[in-house]
């Protein structure tokens, strides 16, 4: 009975002073304790305030993004606007061309001032399709020098310089497309 | 917000594309417009050859290359319409 109340009373003494340990442990790193938890909220409030600057950032990048995006936009439809513009002006300019033939070669089958109108503008549309600058280039100066053959051959026509009753020379320039 | 950069960036290229779309359409318009006016007025011209030649042609003939013309201009078949002119043309 005595060494079980001898035990008894060890384990007792044993837990007291582990709890004194503790307490005085505590005692002892109670100012680094202190830091450490105020250095885990000061690090807890600099990476909420490092996320909140990013995703203000990161918001006021997209901001930026979409009025870059607006002002191509409307310069684009800017662009495309003038583009049918220009077209409708050189259509407006081949009905010209094939009303000048007409004009100049009074007895012109309607036909062939048909196929001459139809050849101008199936250039004019090579012309616009194409994406590479250089074959655009290319094909926009195979239309200047076909409408100009067409004003030439009905300048020279008009004025009687040539009796031919086609515009051969421009009829020349119209191979198979 | 990646995610929303990317989302701005996808409307962007298909805003652009919209754009470039319907810019074709009123080119191809115009385009349609301008071949039928033109069409137009060859069907007239090979109606005028025609009728200058009604006397010389059996009637059938006639009514046949009269319903030809208006049939391609209907379906705006440029080289039917000047073959048939030149059909025209060689008949006389």
């Amino acid at each position: 009975m005595n060494i079980l109340k001898k035990w008894v009373f060890n384990i007792i003494d044993l837990i007291h002073s582990a709890k004194d340990e503790n307490l005085k442990w505590q005692q002892a790193n109670q100012g680094s304790q202190t830091k450490l938890k105020h250095a885990r909220v000061l690090a807890e409030k600099a990476l909420e305030a490092e996320l909140k600057k990013k995703s203000v950032q990161l918001e006021h990048d997209i901001s930026l993004l979409k009025t870059k995006h607006d002002a191509e936009l409307s310069m684009f439809k800017t662009k495309c606007k003038q583009d049918i513009k220009d077209y409708k002006q050189y259509l407006a300019a081949l009905d010209q061309l094939k009303s000048s033939i007409q004009a100049s070669y009074t007895h012109l089958p309607e036909a062939v001032a048909f196929t001459i109108h139809h050849h101008a503008k199936y250039l004019l549309n090579k012309m616009w399709e194409t994406d590479d600058f250089e074959q655009k280039m290319q094909h926009e100066m195979q239309l200047i020098r076909f409408m100009t053959t067409v004003h030439e051959d009905a300048r020279l026509h008009l004025e009687g310089v040539t009796k031919e009753n086609l515009p051969e020379r421009t009829l020349n320039l119209i191979g198979p497309q | 917000m990646q995610a929303k950069q990317d989302q701005v960036k996808r409307l962007f290229y298909f805003k652009t594309k919209q754009i470039k779309y319907f810019n074709e359409l009123n080119r191809k318009r115009l385009l349609k417009l301008n071949n039928r006016k033109h069409i137009q007025s060859l069907s007239r011209a090979i109606d005028k050859d025609l009728l200058s030649i009604k006397t010389k042609l059996p009637g059938t003939t006639y009514l046949q290359l009269q319903q030809d013309n208006a049939r391609y201009r209907d379906r705006q078949d440029i080289e039917a319409l000047l073959k048939l002119q030149q059909k025209i043309s060689s008949l006389v």
